[in-house]
């Protein structure tokens, strides 16, 4: 949870925007956390960096808690 | 007097001695593969001179490339015998002997193969003499060869040294640091490569190289910045700008960004509606298509006075997101940000978006990575469109090139 606040920290920074203090599972991506489709190309390729798992290979997602099963797995 | 020098191999040759080599030369191998470039210079001559046809092949190719070329060990053997053979060669009859023979002679040279496997296209020697010039005015040229042997480009500077009685001085593949080195000690005063070449060597070392009379930019797309930086470092030179590929050789040649159609090519090269560059069949020696026209999917745009420049190549583009994006445009913006070397913008495969851009940038200072990157982030959404924006940025140590030196996406 902390490497993916990173993560979507990074992408709010660039951006110009605030940063999150924390994250909680039940966040929209889009409606809660304001990320287009560009800030999500960039955060499955961070993620995939850093897990290497495609968390949207399989459609979109639309939760920090989606994104959690998809690297427990 | 020198012919050729090759540090790397310390390697020096004397015209005297390049004459005395090849009029002892038996045979000529069809095909002419070796990691010493002298070899190769020394079985291009035997071939043209007696009007031979062979292919060139990139001294490091690995087995497995060469055998995706579809070249085996007996094809490397294969030799064309000499009969009879020249008494003497000697700078007196050797311009004679290259052009009684330039219908004939041939030479084989594989695409860069940036997509796909890499074609063989032949040029007739007459194909390859087209911008060759012969004068007094040359009779003091040094040049330094910075591209490949075995590519076009390189085949030209050859050429044109060879037929002028010029020194050549290899330095493709050396460093900024030893390249600049060996351009000063041995004095030369004409140099071509790409821009990519240029770029690395302008923005990292800070002499200025008097000296230099020619410079002579082709292979990639240029622009008006590299322009103004070559004319810095090489105040006394001019500055040409060529339009040459595999497939047709060299065609056009500007002193900038513009070309303009030359007088005798006027009814053989035009730009279509969708503003590609056509050729016309008779400008080709080898490249079957349908029609009168080939199309070099080079995109131009036309200026009011008929000159033209090139926008990009279709290989330039990227689909992101549905939108579909120059690569080029996003590289000259990064580059227009403070402590930028040199960059390739490319599309990463994305499960969102189809492609996501990435840029691999070289820098001044290192220590100074956030900060660049923030700068060409910052510059880049006041500056273009959101999906024009790459997302990712990596500082490098150092760009990856294609074999003829040009930038791999």
């Amino acid at each position: 949870m902390v490497k993916l606040l990173d993560i979507i920290n990074e992408i709010k920074e660039a951006k110009g925007e605030n940063l999150l203090t924390s994250l909680d599972k039940d966040m929209k991506l889009r409606d809660d956390l304001g990320l287009d489709s560009f800030d999500l190309a960039l955060l499955t390729a961070k993620i995939e960096d850093e897990f290497d798992i495609d968390v949207f290979e399989d459609g979109l997602i639309e939760t920090i808690g989606e994104i959690l099963i998809k690297l427990e797995k | 007097m020198l012919f050729f020098y090759d540090e790397s191999m310390k390697l020096e040759v004397s015209f005297e001695q390049f004459y005395s080599d090849l009029t002892q030369k038996a045979n000529i191998s069809k095909y002419i593969y070796s990691k010493n470039t002298y070899d190769v210079i020394l079985e291009i001559a035997a071939a043209i001179i007696y009007g031979r046809e062979v292919i060139l092949l990139d001294g490091d190719f690995s087995e497995v490339e060469l055998h995706n070329l579809g070249i085996s060990k007996d094809d490397l053997a294969m030799t064309w015998i000499i009969s009879p053979r020249l008494s003497k060669i000697n700078h007196l009859n050797f311009n004679n002997l290259i052009i009684a023979n330039n219908e004939k002679a041939r030479i084989g040279i594989f695409t860069s193969g940036t997509t796909g496997k890499p074609k063989c296209f032949y040029h007739t020697l007459k194909n390859l003499l087209r911008n060759i010039k012969i004068s007094e005015n040359h009779a003091g040229d040094i040049w330094a060869l910075a591209y490949s042997i075995t590519h076009f480009a390189g085949i030209q500077v050859l050429l044109q040294a060879l037929l002028n009685h010029n020194t050549i001085i290899d330095v493709f593949g050396a460093n900024s640091i030893i390249a600049d080195r060996l351009l000063k000690n041995y004095r030369c005063n004409c140099i071509s490569s790409t821009p990519t070449f240029f770029r690395n060597y302008l923005f990292s070392t800070n002499t200025i190289n008097e000296r230099i009379k020619t410079v002579t930019f082709g292979g990639e797309k240029f622009n008006a910045q590299l322009m103004n930086e070559a004319k810095k470092k090489f105040p006394h030179a001019k500055i040409r700008n060529i339009y040459a590929s595999t497939e047709v050789g060299s065609i056009l040649s500007g002193n900038g960004e513009n070309f303009i159609i030359p007088i005798a090519f006027k009814d053989k090269i035009k730009v279509s509606a969708e503003n590609h560059l056509l050729l016309h069949a008779s400008l080709l020696d080898n490249i079957e298509f349908d029609g009168d026209w080939y199309d070099t999917k080079d995109i131009v745009s036309v200026n009011e006075d008929g000159s033209f420049k090139f926008l990009s190549r279709n290989t330039d583009f990227v689909n992101v997101g549905g939108y579909k994006v120059n690569l080029l445009e996003i590289e000259e913006e990064i580059l227009k940000v403070d402590g930028v070397i040199d960059v390739v913008v490319y599309g990463r495969d994305n499960s969102v978006i189809g492609k996501i851009l990435v840029a691999d940038i070289l820098i001044i200072d290192n220590n100074k990575e956030a900060e660049v990157k923030k700068n060409i982030n910052m510059y880049l959404r006041e500056n273009l469109q959101t999906f024009k924006v790459p997302r990712i940025i990596n500082v490098v140590k150092e760009l990856k090139k294609n074999r003829t030196g040009k930038k791999v996406r």
